[in-house]
């Protein structure tokens, strides 16, 4: 197992590595690139200004060039160098707004979970009756619908129609005014929106797995020897069951971190999507790379973390 | 002549793979409504003008300012520019699922030429082909897409086409690789390389169409995907641009403060989005339990 994860981290740096390449390269060819940092510009500024402001920002060598210096400064000065907008530290930036995403993100998480693995419990117990079918449907409409909509949807609903809850300004986490009331009131249609997308597939993905491992034979053998059928669902059938869906988990992460950045920007919580979007209509190319390393490389942790814990839960695979 | 049609007889009556596949897929009642939605929403898409004589763009220049609800005369009401709902509604969906079409011909090519190359040659070739496939599935597509179509600033639809179907191949490759890997060392490949049949005549002929099955049923679903990637960014203003009407951004506009109190604004455009996935999903996961009866439904 030790030299499973190991190897697995080993892996982890060229992978780490192509992401920045990668991240690095469609940053700067897209088309309109440079041109566009300057549009900032004032109009009177002379060609030589353009070249002066290019050569300052590095600009003008080619995109490896620059990358090169990107990562030196990183692997060195473990710096994501600085933002065009206001010249403060990209990682500062992030710092500051990351725990608010991870707030968001980590609570609905728990949620989602604490709904969608009991619901599809009982839908599987009772597949293909009512239950089973409303069930289903649920899942279905979350799963189809944009997590946007649904966002929207609930701010008109209890924001603007009810006037119920908040539509927005969820403080970041070093606001000094903390009053925990305030702070869940505002939660709550964020997290409700992350939780009600991604309950869906979750629901899907447990309810079949635990459709199938209720049809094994080792569930049969328990019922025959007379242990009572909660035990039986939930300690045979739900541990087995439980073993594929872990999977999901590192699939799970990209989905839930798009949908963070949409649900920050419509209740205007000042989190990592917030940040991340800013800073694409701003073309602040430092932030920008900072922003998009960091969501690949949770998203290839998620990855990582999915294949470990599904080695630690499951005994039979052994990774030689 | 009667001995031989006497041995037929006792065959099992002969069934293509396409009438098979009908026969399982007819039994599905999901996948049937998942045509039929698919089957109306393109119907609609291209008889648009046919079925709304209105122009989606044309002003009412009474109802300017205030929304109205929907009536006999504007099935979906109207928008705060005094527009007809329902023509916009429909030639955004003309723009959402031609969108959703081209992006998943761009990606389901780009991916089985690539995983075709990558399957079939295998060894190091497959390796450093599958590391950048790795890259590119660790970036949250959305965001990637979203990213790279704000840099590039050009909001024309053949240019989101293009970014979308560009940056979501990968997961395509993937699957035809793992097709090609298993499909490679089949009898019938080494008969046909047996028989002097050159690289490109194995791949073109004998391997991507029995790798097909999965890729169809990758593609129906990616139009469901390229359709919410599609509104998504619309949403954001950072695709289909005003006035051409898009789900996404009618989406955007509905969320103007002027607007808020016109729920059926809101709730429109998100529905049609919503059916819209689903039906290509349904169709989706109808096709691969009819095309490969092995294969389990997640």
């Amino acid at each position: 197992m030790a030299t499973f994860i190991t190897r697995r981290l080993l892996g982890f740096i060229p992978l780490l590595l192509g992401i920045s390449v990668i991240s690095y390269a469609l940053i700067a060819l897209a088309p309109g690139g440079a041109a566009g940092v300057l549009s900032g510009m004032s109009r009177q500024s002379t060609e030589a200004d353009r070249q002066l402001m290019l050569h300052n920002l590095g600009l003008d060598k080619p995109w490896y060039v620059q990358y090169f210096y990107w990562l030196g400064n990183l692997l060195f000065h473990h710096s994501l160098g600085t933002s065009y907008i206001d010249g403060r530290p990209v990682i500062t930036k992030i710092l500051e707004k990351l725990p608010v995403t991870l707030e968001v993100i980590g609570l609905s998480f728990l949620l989602t979970l604490l709904i969608a693995i009991p619901v599809a419990v009982i839908a599987a117990v009772y597949k293909n009756t009512f239950i089973d079918h409303v069930v289903t449907l649920i899942a279905f409409v979350g799963y189809g619908a944009p997590v946007f909509w649904v966002a929207i949807m609930l701010l008109e609903f209890f924001s603007v129609q009810l006037r119920w809850l908040p539509a927005g300004g969820l403080a970041d986490m070093q606001s000094t005014h903390f009053d925990l009331g305030e702070r869940i009131r505002h939660l709550i249609l964020p997290v409700a929106t992350l939780t009600i997308v991604g309950m869906a597939s979750w629901m899907r993905y447990q309810r079949s797995a635990m459709i199938e491992v209720l049809g094994e034979d080792y569930i049969r053998t328990a019922r025959a020897k007379g242990l009572p059928w909660q035990a039986v669902v939930f300690k045979h059938a739900l541990r087995n069951a439980l073993l594929p869906v872990i999977t999901l988990l590192g699939l799970f992460l990209p989905a839930l971190l798009t949908g963070a950045y949409f649900v920050e920007t419509i209740y205007t919580i000042p989190g990592m999507g917030y940040l991340a979007l800013n800073a694409v209509f701003e073309r602040d190319y430092p932030t920008i790379m900072g922003t998009t390393m960091l969501s690949a490389i949770m998203v290839a942790f998620g990855n990582l973390f999915s294949d470990v814990a599904y080695a630690v839960v499951d005994p039979r695979i052994r990774y030689g | 002549m009667v001995e031989a049609v006497r041995l037929e007889e006792d065959f099992a009556p002969h069934v293509s793979l396409a009438e098979d596949s009908w026969r399982r897929f007819s039994r599905n009642p999901l996948a049937l409504l998942g045509l039929a939605l698919v089957a109306i929403l393109v119907l609609s898409a291209i008889f648009a003008p046919f079925i709304s004589h209105a122009d989606p763009d044309a002003i009412d220049s009474a109802l300017i300012g205030t929304p109205t609800l929907p009536s006999a005369a504007h099935w979906f009401g109207t928008d705060v520019d005094g527009r007809d709902y329902f023509t916009r509604a429909l030639y955004g969906g003309r723009i959402s699922l031609e969108v959703g079409f081209v992006a998943m011909l761009v990606a389901i090519f780009v991916g089985t030429v690539y995983g075709s190359i990558a399957g079939f040659y295998g060894g190091v070739v497959d390796a450093a082909l599958m590391r950048f496939v790795d890259v590119m599935l660790s970036f949250p597509s959305f965001f990637l897409i979203l990213t790279v179509e704000a840099l590039t600033n050009q909001f024309s639809i053949v240019v989101i086409m293009l970014v979308i179907g560009l940056l979501s191949w990968p997961g395509v490759s993937r699957l035809v690789r793992a097709q090609i890997l298993s499909l490679r060392e089949r009898d019938f490949v080494v008969a046909a390389t047996a028989t002097g049949a050159n690289d490109r005549r194995i791949i073109l002929r004998h391997l991507i169409p029995n790798a097909l099955a999965p890729v169809i049923v990758a593609a129906t679903l990616a139009i469901g995907d390229n359709i919410l990637t599609e509104s998504g960014l619309s949403y954001l203003g950072l695709g289909v641009q005003a006035p051409t009407p898009s789900w996404g951004n009618m989406l955007q506009k509905a969320l103007d403060p002027d607007t808020l109190s016109a729920p059926w604004l809101i709730a429109i455009p998100g529905l049609l989005i919503l059916i819209t996935v689903l039906a290509f999903n349904f169709m989706g996961e109808g096709l691969r339990e009819a095309l490969d009866p092995r294969s389990k439904t997640l």
